[in-house]
């Protein structure tokens, strides 16, 4: 850089930037005065709900992904539905009789329901709502093959019948994942396998779609024309009353705003927020931290069909090799956002599924006898284990690490292959010869083994067994609770025999809200139906 | 002029065919599926495969390519697998937002930095320009997304005087748009004018080191009209390309800022598409960059000429 001329020119006026400076200075701040607090709504009126990720769509039935479920339960209802413990209850259904050597299902349903679009319910929109679920439900695709029809009796009785037992149907139906929400017979014909679109958003629940701007925000109002159950059933069922007029759920991708824009007031819940945050939370007086009770077991997914794991010792070597609750703590945050986990597929307050039979063999943690027991599969330091994992979540990344080292600390080596999550989702299912380990998360309040996905064919990891397809076929044909339920123990321990997958620990996602939030169901998702809002609290 | 306007359209042409061509089988080379997206990660092969075929994803790469080729050369981009709309619906409901970011970041970027720039190349001894001048240079190095979360926290959470995220159409309510848009102009802002004012700043000291200043003030023009009305609008043509580069870079996407203000604009959009492997969409928006980065060289080439008659576009 060269000086450059000085020189003023002789009776020029000074320019006086100070006063200039001083000018711009006043106008920005009359500008930001000017603007003032942000004009705050009335904010009984709507609750705001800022959520992490856009839903690809809200058809509750077909798409399978937390941000779906957790809106369109307020606008959907299935057939039956779990209340708080996770039992299926009968929720647009009126109930149901099992006959002919349980094989035929009768099903009443209600006659005061009503759809969104003014169009009462009747049989046939059942009808066609359970032919599209049929279709379309990965867990209807297992018991499709003893299908023998599905019809309607009268203008409110549809009756199912299948050619063997099925004791997953109804509990199916109910399922948080892919249930039978039921649509108005035209719109279920319609869409068929298609996921729906937003004018089908047609449902029976406290809530309509009243618009859904897509990678914004998806507006919710209060069905006028709702009828509620009357029972106290609590979970997805019972009694509904939609006390907020209005539900907003905003995209917000990012966690740190999601946490400041419920202190400043501008929505009223935040989802899924940094497990870092709990303190600065728990320190708030204006915020209440609600670790959502219902959450996810996350899990080492094991390539059965593929690679080292086809083998069962070396899939009971890595069992033997992984200190699982060193794993939790080291992967899943602060100690009160996860419990450790005995290895089930289900939690202890789902009584039905929880079974604790066999459960020494996944505690078992001795990597000397690991460290045989791979070796004897041929799992060794010249054949690397592929770890497929993702940055996404961070925590899938940290517990592919630990896992790396485990395995090299027995002289095993192993390789990350880091992708972004679709990329990893796609390689899981579409290119099973290219990976080993993954991780991967599963609801652990479930009503049938159906729902345990890592068990259904098909799943990624390939996992087959003459063992495990008889204690489910033990499940599908017990006639009473007491059968079903030791058909979940054997099933139990043959999981921790065969080891399909092996379950880390129960996340608990952090969720928030304001003074405002009453009443609040902290159940699975965000169902606000229930809930009110109370007067905002002015500002100091 | 004619032959100009015809060739630059040609050349508009074969820039969209290669972006588009390209892009296309880019995006249908990354791993993933639309139809895992719609279905969400717990969904079978088999009910992915079923999905994938009702989308028409399952016809041959060529074959697709063809069809929506055919369909663009009509002007129509087809269908958001997303959205569930017209991409050309999605991206005209998403480019407002961009737009005025980008137009009102840039607009006042330039009504800061000219002056500042005068000031400081006429001045380079004076105690403000050694203040402004490594400011300058913080202004172009802090990272936007962490002058974002400082802004945020400090308007937003601690003084409560400004919202800390969301876009209100102006047309709508223009108070609170004004108030939605502040923090994230002020972001953008930092970092375009001090690249405004650094680039201006060497262009005009440049300029000071011709002979024609000296001319000028033999005879006997004053300071501010060699400055201002001769040295300045000399010194423009380089600043000119950068506005017009930063313009088009704007409009492309301000993935950071939009995320974290939550602005419903091209970046957010882009960045969604891709998560969600939203074939038309994608395709759709990387044609749109490409034709208002064209469109924007156009314009900032046409005002070459305006500013510098000696300057002719052939």
């Amino acid at each position: 850089m060269t000086g450059s001329p000085r020189r003023r020119s002789p009776g020029a006026r000074p320019v006086n930037h100070h006063r200039l400076v001083g000018a711009l200075l006043v106008g920005l701040v009359a500008l930001v005065a000017g603007c003032g607090t942000p004009p705050q709504e009335d904010t009984t009126q709507r609750l705001t709900a800022a959520i992490p990720g856009d839903p690809v769509s809200l058809d509750w039935g077909l798409n399978t992904d937390a941000l779906t479920i957790d809106i369109a339960q307020n606008i959907f209802e299935p057939l039956f539905a779990a209340d708080r413990t996770w039992q299926p209850k009968p929720m647009l259904a009126d109930g149901y009789t099992l006959t002919e050597g349980n094989t035929v299902y009768t099903i009443p349903i209600r006659r005061d329901v009503t759809f969104h679009n003014g169009q009462p319910m009747g049989a046939a929109d059942v009808v066609a709502s359970l032919n599209r679920w049929f279709t379309i439900s990965g867990q209807a695709q297992l018991i499709k093959s003893a299908l023998r029809g599905v019809q309607q009796l009268d203008p409110y009785t549809v009756q199912v019948r299948f050619d063997r037992p099925q004791r997953s149907f109804i509990p199916d139906l109910a399922s948080l994942v892919q249930p039978c929400i039921v649509l108005p017979a035209a719109i279920a014909e319609a869409a068929g396998a298609k996921p729906l679109t937003d004018a089908q958003i047609i449902g029976t629940g406290p809530y309509q779609l009243e618009r859904f701007v897509h990678g914004q925000y998806v507006d919710l109002r209060r069905f006028p024309g709702y009828r509620s159950r009357t029972e106290d059933w609590g979970g997805l069922n019972g009694r509904k009353v939609a006390r907020i007029p209005q539900l907003r759920f905003r995209v917000v991708t990012d966690s740190t705003v999601r946490l400041n824009g419920l202190s400043t007031g501008q929505w009223q819940y935040a989802q899924s927020l940094d497990s870092d945050f709990y303190d600065l939370i728990t320190g708030n007086t204006e915020l209440t931290g609600l670790p959502e009770r219902s959450s996810l077991i996350e899990f080492l997914l094991i390539n059965s069909g593929a690679g080292p794991f086809r083998s069962l010792a070396a899939r009971q070597g890595l069992n033997q090799l992984l200190d699982k609750r060193a794993l939790a703590e080291a992967t899943l945050g602060p100690a009160k956002l996860w419990e450790p986990l005995t290895g089930q597929f289900a939690f202890p307050d789902d009584a039905a599924m929880y079974s604790t039979a066999g459960m020494d063999t996944y505690r078992a943690h001795d990597p000397a006898q690991a460290s045989q027991l791979l070796s004897s599969a041929g799992v060794g330091p010249n054949s690397p284990i592929r770890i497929l994992t993702t940055h996404t979540y961070q925590n899938y990344y940290q517990m592919a690490v630990v896992v790396q080292s485990e395995l090299r600390s027995i002289g095993i080596s192993a390789q990350l292959q880091v992708y972004d999550f679709p990329t990893m989702v796609s390689k899981l299912s579409s290119d099973p010869g290219s990976w080993d380990l993954s991780m991967t998360s599963f609801a652990g309040e479930i009503m049938a083994p159906t729902q345990v996905l890592f068990l259904t064919p098909k799943w990624p990891g390939g996992y087959r067994s003459a063992a495990m397809d008889a204690a489910i076929a033990q499940y599908e044909a017990s006639a009473d609770d007491a059968a079903a339920k030791a058909a979940i123990d054997r099933i139990q321990a043959v999981v921790w025999q065969e080891v399909p997958d092996i379950g880390i620990g129960k996340q608990v996602k952090l969720d928030a809200v304001t003074h405002q939030v009453r009443d609040y169901q902290n159940f699975v998702g965000q169902g606000f139906w229930n809930a009110y809002l109370a007067p905002a609290r002015t500002a100091d | 002029m004619s032959h100009v306007i015809f060739r630059r359209g040609r050349d508009l042409v074969i820039t969209l065919l290669l972006v588009g061509t390209l892009m296309f089988f880019v995006v249908h080379l990354l791993p993933g599926n639309p139809a895992i997206a719609m279905l969400g990660s717990y969904a079978t092969e088999d009910q992915v495969r079923q999905l994938t075929h009702a989308l028409g994803l399952d016809q041959p790469l060529l074959s697709q390519y063809g069809l929506w080729l055919g369909h663009v050369v009509k002007g129509n981009l087809g269908d958001s697998i997303g959205f569930q709309q017209p991409v050309t619906t999605v991206l005209a409901e998403h480019l407002g937002p961009t737009a005025l970011l980008a137009v009102a970041s840039t607009v006042i970027s330039l009504v800061v930095s000219v002056p500042l720039a005068a000031y400081t190349a006429a001045r380079p001894g004076s105690w403000w320009t050694r203040v402004l001048t490594p400011l300058s240079v913080f202004g172009i190095a802090v990272p936007n997304f962490w002058l974002a979360l400082v802004l945020i926290i400090v308007f937003g959470v601690a003084l409560r005087v400004l919202p800390i995220a969301g876009y209100v159409s102006p047309l709508t309510d223009l108070p609170s748009a004004v108030s939605h848009l502040i923090l994230p102009v002020v972001v953008l802002v930092a970092g375009q004018a001090a690249l405004f004012v650094r680039t201006l700043r060497e262009s005009m000291l440049g300029e000071l080191l011709a002979l024609y200043p000296r001319t000028a003030r033999a005879k006997g023009a004053s300071e501010r009209v060699v400055i201002l009305g001769q040295l300045l609008p000399n010194a423009l043509i380089p600043l000119l390309t950068v506005v017009g580069t930063s313009l088009g870079t704007l409009l492309g996407g301000i993935v950071i800022v939009e995320n974290v203000f939550v602005i419903p604009g091209f970046g957010a959009l882009l960045f969604q598409a891709i998560n969600s492997r939203d074939y038309p969409l994608v395709e759709g928006i990387t044609l749109a960059i490409a034709l208002g980065y064209v469109l924007i060289n156009l314009v900032v080439d046409l005002l070459y000429t305006a500013i510098d008659p000696r300057v002719r576009i052939r």
